[in-house]
């Protein structure tokens, strides 16, 4: 096995109180082999032109070394001028206990490019990093779609960057599924005017499964907007992180933030952190957070009782009830599909 | 108890300290169609959630007796499944569970059966065509972008598939067009029809009464039971209002 | 484009008066165990309290200043004079006050608001405490309101050294570690069980000598079933050199008692404020902040409440008004370690004139925690686009049987209801005034009248010309 870096993940870009431990993750990752990634229409480091050298991304800098090009192969995507794109790429470990692939995805001026990313459970337990960078033109519109449904033991690094130009949307959705620990980093700049960002998040969490977000978006640009809607649930003694930024840089005028975010808490043993930051350096803007977290709320559970259900029976609709919606929203019935059977299978009998 | 299917006895009631029901008596028999009129605020939804057992509705005082058995205590899901049916006056909206879902789980806990899904679909379907909705509602998420009247027909679906043995009717008919009064009167009518269940109306209008044998007509004021009559008490109501029994009380 | 109008700056010119320098006794610039041990004879302080401030000032040296909120880089240290004793013994009488500064309390309005409305004062010159008073009816209830000083020797010095510093150790961070070793001044008060003390009692802070420190320590003991309002000022003069304040502020909250604890913080604009306040509530008990931060250069300020006992409370009702050249890190922090506690807390911040106002905040709920219930509300107004907001509101909780919210929402006045306002026959000065007073209502509606007017007075937002 390689030899393993420690590094500072998920950094938060203004630290608070260490003893919160929050201000960033540290993990120990080897740097291994290129991942499998299976997927048609997909080249092999196939230079897209005007692609940003350097991009910042959410689990940040330290993970460079996980990406560097001995290391692993660039993969990229791009759908043309006008163009409407979709690719789904299945991302598997390989025969590796760790492995790494980054890729490019980019969208040339009015196109509009979806790429399906599933994280595939592998055989062994083992490292998979993989670094997706986006670059959206122009009126162009990126969708990018992460189901990661890894094993138990099987860690996954998500890191995502992207850079939105003029009227450029980046809509990200990501649902967890599964038995791994996943880190999971996102860095969105919304560097022209009209830019925007729609993220959402839905995981189920259990036993001592950890899932460990920093979310960064910094506007820009003039009228850009952001949503964030991370929702979800901790049974047993799973772990969550939830770093969620939004930065309204000067000049960033008539932009709009909104993040909220729900956690439903079934176990007895959970960690919840939460630290939803808004930074602001511009009069003209709205900002918002807003989080609820906890057990089920009496109206709830009234509703679901008067229809016969306990209070056990309500918590497990729920949670269920949460992810289901998530997956609803993917678009593509194949992976919907894949994702319910998995959600099935990975169910503990008591947290059905 | 005989055969009366339910029985509240002295009931009193706090909500966060304040006394809101202050002893109510009240019988309904089996099949017997009841209407509980008053002014707003006057404690008519009050004891609504109490006889379903919403926990926010503390009891101090009294009992309720349900099918022979005293479930003053019982949890809201064990008296569901009893056969006690509230329809809500804002249910609860559910992204990611589906009505159909929702409501196949709530009729196999009541029943204790697993339903095949071929059948259940097809009742499912004749009761909505019963309420005239688009069967497309039933792969929607509870209530999730549901107009007002579209979730009270969600609630009487649920009425309608639950087949409960009392049915509490929450204002369902306020906010609704004359068109949508009718369409819920009807499913109340089928429910009645396919079960015999027997209701208590809560409504501080008449609309929805009018398609209705009613049985027993039951006046609240400021907490209490003022006044019970027969059909002809909402006649009365319809033309003089409360009036006379808000008067009688100060 | 329409003119802006301008939201005149806090007037700071009842505080800003400066009285001559003439100290009886005044120690080095710089921290030295040889100037510690000074301050120590000189406050003639009991053995067990000198090694404590020894130990104190070696936890100072080996702690790394802060590097997660506004810098503090303009501070040295060695600058700061850490004792200032002023040059006249504690008083009893306002009439025995020597002129100077009985003058200054006079200006603050100090004495005025004690006949009026007050059930005891002390008034802190500099270092040490010059004026102590409690009325005779509330002394007669058994209420102990003294100088810390005396109570260390006198007839609560057991219990004082049972409470001194445990809350805020001084292992905390470097600030709470350097009052450890330079503390001086401040009150200590008892409030026995199951009395109340209908009227506020007060203490108030007068920071006059340049380059000085002020590190008064305040413990508030109210035991079981009692009640108290007490009430904090503080102020200075602006000098060139920088200030700094590292108080302390320990309550102790019993069983089923309360205690409202409201500061207004206005000191001068080169005054670093890293002040520690933390509270301990025991089962059934509540502590209510109510804190205004108008003034400093730099505030580090985050009043912690740990609910240890079943069923405690916490309400918290703050704002924050940073103006030019301030950088107010200001917060609250809540630990949860007991079944059914709560906390509530509400703040709001304004920032203008290129001034910078973070939030900062944490709600922690321990698995202990069972039907813990907590709402976190803030509010932010940035009134130009030079200014800086920033919010960062951390929640920690493991227990499941808990009901968690927060909101927050950052925004500038809007033009709506400005346009609301002035068709209503008000200028825009009137309406923007208006709207920031409204937007700072929850916060002096909390405060005594005294109290909410002063505030009125330092949010005094005169629209007065305008700027392009």
């Amino acid at each position: 096995m390689e030899e393993q870096n420690s590094m500072k993940i998920n950094q938060l870009p203004s630290k608070t109180w260490y003893w919160l431990g929050l201000n960033d993750t540290k993990v120990k990752w080897a740097a291994g082999a290129p991942c499998e990634i299976c997927a048609e229409e997909l080249s092999a480091d196939d230079e897209i032109t005007g692609f940003p050298e350097a991009m910042n991304t959410g689990a940040g800098k330290e993970t460079d070394v996980l990406f560097a090009p001995e290391q692993t192969k660039n993969w990229s995507v791009s759908a043309k001028e006008g163009q409407t794109k979709q690719v789904t790429l299945s991302i598997g470990q390989g025969k590796e206990k760790v492995s790494s692939g980054k890729i490019r995805a980019a969208a040339e001026e009015g196109a509009s490019l979806t790429v399906f990313e599933v994280f595939e459970p592998a055989q062994a337990a083992g490292q998979l990093a993989v670094r997706t960078e986006l670059y959206a033109k122009k009126d162009s519109r990126i969708r990018l779609v992460q189901v990661m449904m890894r094993g138990e033991g099987q860690e996954l690094l998500n890191d995502v960057g992207c850079i939105c130009e003029k009227n450029g949307a980046l809509d990200l959705l990501q649902v967890v599924v599964g038995k791994g620990d996943v880190y999971d980093g996102i860095w969105t700049e919304l560097q022209k005017d009209h830019a925007s960002l729609q993220a959402e998040i839905g995981y189920l969490l259990q036993n001592q499964q950890k899932f460990d977000v920093n979310l960064n978006v910094r506007h820009f640009g003039k009228v850009t907007e952001s949503t964030i809607q991370a929702d979800g649930t901790l049974m047993d003694a799973a772990e969550k992180i939830f770093r969620g930024t939004i930065d309204f840089v000067r000049g960033s005028a008539d932009s709009v933030g909104a993040e909220t975010e729900q956690v439903l808490l079934l176990g007895d043993d959970v960690v919840n952190k939460t630290i939803p930051v808004i930074f602001c350096a511009e009069e003209n803007v709205q900002g918002s957070h807003g989080a609820a977290i906890g057990e089920l709320d009496e109206e709830t559970l009234f509703y679901f009782g008067a229809r016969g259900m306990d209070r056990t029976q309500a918590e497990n609709t729920m949670a269920r009830a949460k992810l289901e919606a998530k997956i609803q929203k993917i678009g593509d019935a194949d992976i919907e599909q894949k994702v319910k059977t998995q959600l099935a299978e990975v169910l503990d009998r008591d947290n059905r | 108890m005989g055969k009366n299917l339910l029985t509240v006895k002295d009931l009193t009631v706090n909500v966060e300290e304040k006394e809101i029901l202050h002893g109510v008596n009240l019988t309904i028999g089996k099949g017997e169609t009841h209407v509980l009129l008053g002014p707003n605020g006057t404690g008519k939804s009050t004891l609504g959630n109490t006889l379903l057992g919403n926990p926010k509705y503390n009891v101090t005082r009294g009992e309720i007796w349900f099918q022979g058995k005293n479930i003053t205590e019982e949890p809201v899901n064990e008296r569901a499944k009893m056969g006690l049916f509230l329809s809500f006056q804002n249910p609860l909206e559910v992204p990611g569970v589906t009505l159909s879902s929702f409501i196949r789980s709530a009729v196999e806990l009541k029943t204790g059966k697993r339903m095949r899904l071929f059948e259940f679909r097809k009742e499912l379907e004749k009761a909505m065509e019963v309420l005239q909705m688009d069967p497309s509602y039933a792969d929607r998420d509870l209530n999730v972008g549901f107009s007002g009247g579209e979730k009270k027909k969600a609630e009487i679906l649920q009425l309608l598939m639950l087949e409960p043995s009392l049915t509490i009717l929450d204002e369902t008919d306020s906010g609704l067009d004359v068109d949508a009064v009718r369409t819920v009167s009807a499913g109340i009518e089928a429910y009645r029809r396919k079960c015999g269940g027997s209701l208590l109306i809560i409504t501080h209008s008449t609309k929805i009464l009018e398609s209705l044998m009613v049985d027993q007509t039951h006046i609240m004021v400021e907490g209490e039971i003022v006044k019970t009559g027969d059909a002809s008490l909402v006649e009365e109501i319809n033309r003089d209002g409360f009036g006379k029994y808000e008067k009688s009380l100060a | 484009m329409r003119e802006k109008s301008y939201v005149e700056d806090i007037d700071r010119s009842i505080y800003d008066f400066k009285d001559d320098e003439k100290d009886a006794y005044k120690v080095k610039a710089g921290l030295t165990p040889e100037i510690v041990q000074k301050i120590s004879d000189e406050k003639k302080d009991p053995a067990w309290m000198q090694l404590f401030r020894l130990h104190s000032l070696q936890i100072y040296n080996q702690t790394p200043i802060p590097d997660w909120g506004p810098s503090i880089e303009g501070l040295n240290m060695d600058d700061i004079v850490t004792y200032v004793r002023p040059n006249t013994k504690m008083k009893a009488k306002w009439s025995d006050v020597p002129d100077d500064i009985k003058n200054t309390f006079e200006r603050l309005g100090i004495p005025q608001a004690e006949r009026k409305s007050l059930a005891g004062v002390g008034a802190q010159y500099d270092s040490e405490l010059v004026y102590h008073n409690v009325r005779a009816e509330v002394a007669a209830q058994g209420v102990v309101y003294t100088d810390m000083e005396s109570a260390l020797h006198g007839e609560y010095a057991d219990m004082v050294r049972k409470h001194f510093m445990k809350l805020v150790k001084p292992t905390d961070h470097k600030f709470a570690a350097l009052h450890g070793a330079v503390w001086s001044g401040g009150s200590f008060v008892y409030v026995p069980k199951g009395v109340s003390v209908e009227i506020p009692l007060q203490s108030y802070f007068r920071l006059n000598a340049p380059g000085a420190g002020q590190f008064e320590h305040t413990l508030i003991i109210v035991d079981e079933d009692a009640d108290l309002h007490f009430i904090e000022g503080c102020s200075a003069p602006k000098y060139n050199v920088a200030n700094l304040h590292a108080g302390c502020v320990e309550l102790f909250v019993g069983k089923n008692a309360r205690l409202r604890y409201s500061t207004i913080e206005n000191w001068s604009k080169n005054m670093y404020n890293l002040n520690t306040k933390r509270a301990q509530v025991e089962e059934g008990g509540k502590i209510e902040w109510v804190s205004g931060s108008f003034g400093s250069h730099v505030s580090y300020l985050y009043p912690m409440s740990v609910l240890k006992g079943r069923g405690a409370k916490m309400e918290f009702t703050g704002i924050t008004f940073a103006g030019k050249g301030q950088n107010l890190d200001t917060g609250v922090k809540v630990v949860h370690s007991a079944p059914d506690t709560s906390s509530y807390i509400n703040t709001k911040s304004i920032s203008k004139d290129g001034g910078i106002s973070t939030f900062r905040s944490s709600v922690s709920a321990t698995k202990a925690a069972k039907n813990t219930k907590s709402a976190v509300s803030c509010q932010s107004l940035m009134l130009d686009d030079i200014s800086r907001s920033d919010t960062i509101p951390a929640m920690d909780i493991r227990t499941k049987d808990a009901n968690i919210g927060h909101e927050a929402q950052i925004g500038s006045i809007s033009d709506e209801a400005v346009f609301y306002l002035m068709s209503r026959g008000m200028t825009e000065e009137d309406a923007r005034a208006c709207i920031v007073s409204g937007f700072a209502d929850d916060v002096s509606k909390e405060l005594p009248l005294e109290y909410a007017v002063e505030m009125n007075n330092l949010i005094r937002l005169e629209m007065k010309g305008s700027i392009g």
